[in-house]
């Protein structure tokens, strides 16, 4: 492969990773960053929930119950 | 120069120039959307930090004392990515440039309310963790 080749190789090639790339990036919010109009942000905004801390712990919580109460079964049950 | 050599020395000029078109990529052109992706990520971090902090405490691996610590810590955090979010909504409705400053402030204020909760958390994880 000669020089020159290589460049234009790697002239191909980088556009095409690079928009892979951009394509991971716009996967988040759904369309290409550079093209989203403040309407689009807002309504993209509005889809993002922010959840009160004091109701994710609780959820969490109840699940940590549940599997501190499977815990002490298994063991009365081996024991 | 053999052709695997020629190959290699292909695919890290592709990796430097794809590195070099991120840091110049369009999406720094739009803080808008760049702040909502963040926003989306914290979020995203900060729900899965305090799941694991409420299993902990659930499965009695985690004292009340610390767990009421953490709690206060998060707490904050969510007023932080509140304060973003809002930020993010007053940018994209006027697009002024004290509108702009103020949300690129509260990405880095969440930033560092995260970043302060996760280590916490960290700080005083059960051994094996909780998940």
């Amino acid at each position: 492969m000669n020089a020159e080749l290589q460049a234009e190789l790697i002239r191909a090639a980088a556009p095409v990773v690079f928009d892979a790339i951009r394509g991971l990036i716009s996967s988040h919010t759904g369309r290409a960053p550079e093209t989203i109009p403040p309407a689009e942000v807002r309504r993209l905004l509005a889809a993002v929930r922010i959840e009160s801390a004091r109701s994710i712990a609780a959820e969490g919580e109840a699940e940590g119950a549940a599997r501190l109460a499977e815990t002490d079964s298994t063991t009365s049950e081996e024991g | 120069m053999t052709p695997r050599r020629r190959y290699l020395l292909a695919a890290l000029l592709c990796g430097a120039a794809v590195l070099t078109s991120c840091a110049t990529s369009p999406s720094q052109s739009d803080p808008s959307a760049q702040a909502l992706a963040s926003l989306a990520a914290l979020n995203d971090s900060y729900r899965d930090t305090v799941r694991e902090i409420g299993v902990a405490h659930g499965a009695k691996e985690l004292e009340d004392k610390p767990f009421v610590t953490l709690m206060q810590i998060a707490e904050r955090t969510e007023a932080a990515l509140r304060s973003l979010s809002a930020a993010i909504d007053i940018y994209a409705a006027t697009g002024s440039t004290p509108a702009l400053g103020r949300m690129l402030e509260a990405q880095a204020d969440a930033e560092i309310a995260l970043g302060k909760l996760v280590s916490a958390w960290l700080a005083v994880k059960p051994k094996g963790g909780s998940r």
